[in-house]
């Protein structure tokens, strides 16, 4: 195992909290949208599955987000560098990086599917929960690729804003907050290309036994391969970069 | 007979770097060679470039001309292979992780680290040991950050002003754990704005200012260039005069104070005390390394090759 994934790991497993605080406002928000008119339909879904799906993405979006953005602030201490002089390439430090908020981002989402299955009576296959998971996480790249590219382009103190502005516009305008069907109609062409709104649709159309289609497939494609491109220049630029421009 | 083995005879090998930030050239064709086993002092005001000249030598800021060799390889290569370890400027630590911790990483990330204890000791951080890093003093901080650019058991070390930030005793024990390691017979190269740190520690003296190198040779020879003393006097006269006092360098004035830039100020003290019997208020100091650096940029544009270190 590459010795920085070890030490990552004792480290969240030591600051279980940010585990937490990942999970807290996507279990609330379930819950909270969920409690009511469970007879209605979504998108061709009940609303508890549906505020279910949309909630544990938005979760697993955040920890990914967070996650790799966090490279900001790991660089402006100049710890980075240090990894480097001691002999870990920046690729694979990156890798682990990403490694990492993927598993900070599947406990927050399983948990949403847990309160899914464990408050709001959302009974489905094993098969079908473990899809859906999967579908979730893996049309997230684009996301982790984003957080990747804010990592190696802002400075540390620009994070937080970047964050909240970043996570409220992805889950807002990807219908993870206010289901799609209630936008107004030109608000949802907009919605179809982003790529947060095909991560849900994937674990939704699991769950609705669908095909998600390739339309959204080639969204997501798309992003993850534009942002991993914008996401690796940026890390050559910063590679070019002392890291206390000014000091000699 | 054996084959003779390849006698590796640079241990850095810097061959005309250059690097530009816009508009400032920060590093301006500097060549370097450091045979395995020296310790050298990379001497310089701030700004002359000591640091982006450690970046480029570390392979964390490509040269824009020029070439970087450690002991024949890439920089990124030997740092692969565990051959270099640096305390960097702003080399920081993780948070929520103990030293021991951090310190087992690097060792796990060179092929042939030093022993824990070994560095514990070295570094003076036994105690630190369960200790997080975002729970260290300053002065641990400096400790820890020395672990771990000795951890991999480098053939090189670079510290890039190691000192700035301690207090007089933290400074005193960094530098014993330094010599420490230094007796062992590895190379090191450190950046320093104190000229006592370079004429305790170093072998040998580069001198850079303005991103080039201005001298470079023996610390005591560098030091014996540099080494100019500043009078400060309260007199009537004019610049020429006192330009042209024995042992003055150069002299400038403002209102009635002068100040003599002397490489020997005694007699340039007894000159001027002789020539000018009422001078009064006199004030005798070493010049600070930015003044002994003025002084050799002014002279001569060309590096000035002191003593015969090569």
């Amino acid at each position: 195992m590459n010795p920085l994934l070890s030490l990552e790991l004792k480290r969240a497993r030591r600051n279980r909290r940010t585990l937490v605080f990942t999970a807290v406002l996507p279990v609330f928000f379930f819950l909270t949208f969920s409690a009511r008119s469970s007879a209605e339909t979504v998108g061709g879904l009940k609303v508890a599955p549906y505020i279910m799906v949309s909630m544990a993405t938005y979760g697993a979006m955040n920890a990914l987000f967070t996650g790799c953005g966090i490279i900001a602030a790991e660089r402006a201490v100049g710890w980075t560098r240090q990894l480097r002089v001691a002999g870990l390439p920046g690729s694979s430090y990156v890798r682990t990086k990403t490694f990492m908020a993927y598993l900070v981002a599947t406990p927050a989402l399983l948990l949403v599917f847990l309160m899914g299955a464990l408050v709001r009576d959302v009974h489905l296959g094993v098969g079908v929960w473990i899809g859906a998971a999967v579908s979730i996480l893996v049309c997230l790249a684009p996301v982790a690729a984003l957080g990747v590219l804010i990592g190696y382009l802002v400075r540390p103190q620009t994070l937080q804003p970047i964050f909240g502005i970043g996570s409220a516009f992805l889950a807002l305008l990807g219908g993870l907050w206010i289901p799609v069907s209630q936008f107004p109609t030109a608000l949802r062409d907009v919605v179809e290309v982003l790529p947060t709104y095909w991560a849900a649709e994937a674990g939704r159309s699991v769950i609705s036994g669908r095909w998600v289609g390739w339309a959204g497939l080639c969204v997501v494609a798309a992003w993850t391969a534009g942002l991993g491109v914008a996401a690796a220049a940026a890390y050559r630029r910063d590679s070019l970069r002392p890291a206390s421009a000014g000091a000699t | 007979m054996p084959p003779p083995t390849p006698q590796v005879t640079h241990g850095i090998r810097l061959e005309h770097l250059t690097k530009r930030y816009g508009e400032k050239l920060a590093v301006d064709d500097v060549s370097l060679q450091v045979a395995p086993g020296e310790v050298v002092a990379l001497l310089g005001p701030n700004g002359a470039g000591k640091s982006t000249t450690i970046d480029m030598l570390l392979g964390l800021t490509p040269p824009d001309a020029g070439a970087v060799e450690l002991w024949g390889l890439d920089p990124a290569e030997a740092c692969r292979r565990g051959m270099v370890g640096a305390m960097l400027q702003s080399g920081g630590l993780l948070g929520g992780v103990t030293v021991a911790e951090m310190i087992g990483l690097v060792r796990r990330l060179s092929p042939h680290p030093l022993a824990p204890d070994e560095v514990y000791e070295m570094a003076r951080v036994t105690e630190l040991t369960d200790t997080r890093a975002d729970r260290l003093s300053g002065g641990e901080v400096q400790r820890v950050r020395f672990a771990l650019a000795i951890a991999g058991n480098p053939h090189l070390l670079v510290l890039d002003e190691p000192t700035v930030a301690m207090d007089v005793a933290t400074r005193r024990s960094f530098w014993e754990a330094m010599y420490e390691w230094t007796s062992s017979g590895r190379t090191v190269l450190f950046a320093t704005h104190y000229l006592e740190e370079a004429d305790q520690y170093a072998d040998r003296a580069v001198l850079m200012a303005q991103g080039r190198v201005v001298a470079d040779g023996a610390v005591a020879e560098v030091k014996a260039a540099v080494g100019l003393r500043v009078i400060r006097v309260t007199v009537e006269a004019s610049i020429e005069q006192l330009s042209s006092l024995v042992g003055v360098v150069d002299a400038e004035r403002r209102g009635d104070v002068a100040t003599l830039r002397c490489h020997d100020s005694d007699a340039a003290l007894r000159h001027l005390l002789r020539t000018f019997p009422n001078a009064h208020d006199i004030e005798v100091r070493g010049a600070g390394l930015e003044e002994a650096f003025l002084a050799l940029t002014a002279d001569t544009r060309q590096p000035a090759s002191i003593g015969d270190s090569q």
